[in-house]
């Protein structure tokens, strides 16, 4: 009993599988944490600097983060470009041993600078950071970094734990937000869709009217976005639901990413979604940044099964 | 089916090289396998419902986990309701000879200047609240130096910046009403050495 436990242990988080779901989530992890760099540039002096609008942070014991031992513009710039161009490197797989940690130390640091201007999206980018630095250090460079562009992609294979963290990461978080939103009375009585939509100062593109003004539709958007989060992290464990399983999570967040100024919230948990892609879809999904694409090898016993449960 | 040993062995022996240094012993993957439990536990820790006694008891406990990795996110966007309220922080700013500027945080366009200008909307609404006087002087002190060459240029200096926080609560659904917009001016800083 305990060997057959310890066997499928092993095959949930190490049995190596192909590494292309690694290489696409890695990739997709990198560019939004590039995007998310790039925007906040202009803003640096202001969030970030010495004479910003943020008062000097608190820091709660255990924390990380580089400007609680050196605060200056200096530092800000010196952090912000090695953040840029690890981020950077994360997305094409160039030294993600060396990039990831430093990718997650600069995010971390920047976010801990200035709280006030955080929102949930950025947290995630934050954990899925922290994550993919502790794979780096522990695993062997040639499937963290895989490049884009390069020619073997396919046939290298992994260890799935970065992948199955981030999916249980996912899936543990739905049922608490769940929870919290059963507190309140909105999501019972179908209206938490108008109220969110009709913050001004959140305001993104234009919602038509038709939905706002309709108890009906409204009460379909609320109750429709409460049983998503209820199904979706069974679904996503069951392989004939996967593919729907995915679909209604990103189209919700993506139809938050519409109507509301959420910042990379869609984005970040879109990554968390890939992670439940098969090897064969996320080759697919690579090919066009792939010089010569390869078959999946068919000798690993995993090699179809999403990094996920089946 | 091969015992666990033996699984163990050959499993060692195929794919070290892609387990890697740590996962592919037998001792790594153990350490390793205690690291994700204590991580995950540790998530789902944070998570607990605020009033329960027992995430009280355990915050502790899983902080050296969850402040080092970051992983210190609560899971309520738009919970337990969405808010009701609109907000818009804008500043006063007076110059010493007795003229006047509006300040407002930077806004944009939708599609790529929303990914930056969501940060301000977040700052606004956490600007405006008592909670967060921390963030008051700072932010107007932030505001004046941005007008002081303009001010320069004038021949004067800024004296003083007032944050005003606007807000209007949403209609209620099919009532057909209006926003209402009230206005508040709720924090001054005067600017040192500016003339009286």
């Amino acid at each position: 009993m305990t060997g057959r436990f310890l066997d499928a242990w092993r095959r949930f988080w190490f049995v190596p599988v192909p590494a292309s779901p690694l290489t696409l989530w890695r990739a997709a992890f990198g560019l939004t944490a590039t995007v998310w760099l790039l925007s906040i540039g202009p803003d640096l002096g202001a969030l970030y600097g010495e004479g910003g609008l943020a008062p000097t942070p608190t820091y709660a014991p255990w924390r990380l983060g580089v400007f609680q031992w050196w605060e200056s513009d200096t530092a800000i710039a010196v952090v912000y470009l090695l953040s840029v161009v690890a981020a950077v490197a994360v997305t094409l797989g160039w030294g993600v041993r060396m990039a990831a940690p430093a990718l997650f130390l600069g995010l971390l640091s920047f976010q801990l600078d200035n709280t006030s201007v955080l929102n949930a999206g950025d947290e995630l980018l934050r954990i899925w950071a922290a994550y993919l630095a502790l794979y780096a250090l522990l695993t062997p460079g040639r499937c963290t970094a895989v490049p884009l562009g390069g020619s073997d992609g396919p046939s290298v294979t992994a260890p799935p734990w970065l992948l199955r963290l981030v999916q249980l990461q996912l899936t543990i978080v739905y049922p608490f937000s769940v929870y919290a939103k059963l507190q309140g009375d909105t999501w019972w009585d179908g209206t938490a869709a108008y109220w969110a939509l009709g913050l001004e100062d959140f305001e993104r593109f234009p919602v038509p009217s038709f939905v706002t003004g309709s108890e009906a539709v409204v009460a379909l958007l609320t109750w429709g976005a409460l049983a998503v989060e209820v199904l979706v992290p069974v679904l996503l464990w069951i392989p004939r639901t996967r593919r729907i399983a995915i679909v209604a999570g990103v189209v919700l967040h993506l139809s938050f990413d519409y109507a509301l100024r959420v910042g990379f919230f869609g984005w970040s948990m879109t990554i968390g979604y890939l992670a439940f892609l098969t090897p064969s879809e996320a080759a697919r999904l690579l090919r066009p940044f792939t010089r010569q694409a390869r078959p999946v090898p068919a000798a690993a016993p995993a090699a179809e099964a999403p990094a996920g449960p089946a | 089916m091969p015992d666990s040993d033996e699984a163990d062995e050959a499993f060692e022996a195929a794919d070290r090289s892609s387990a890697g240094w740590f996962a592919g012993t037998r001792t790594g993957r153990a350490i390793l396998s205690v690291g994700l439990v204590v991580v995950l536990v540790s998530v789902l820790v944070w998570n607990l419902p605020q009033d329960l006694a027992v995430r009280e008891r355990l915050v502790p406990v899983v902080q050296p986990v969850v402040n080092p990795l970051g992983l210190n996110q609560r899971w309520e966007l738009f919970s337990p309701d969405p808010a009701r309220t609109s907000v818009e922080v804008t500043a006063e700013v007076v110059y010493a000879d007795g003229s006047t500027r509006t300040y407002r945080f930077p806004d944009g366009e939708p599609f790529l200047g929303a990914l930056r200008e969501y940060r301000w909307r977040k700052l606004e609404r956490r600007l405006r609240l008592d909670s967060r006087r921390d963030l008051w002087g700072r932010t107007a002190a932030w505001i004046a130096a941005q007008y002081e060459d303009d001010a320069a240029a004038q021949g004067t200096a800024v004296a003083s910046v007032t944050l005003v926080r606007r807000t209007a609560a949403t209609p209620a659904p099919g009532s057909g009403a209006d926003r209402e917009w009230q206005r508040e001016e709720y924090f001054t800083l005067r600017v040192p050495g500016s003339p009286p």
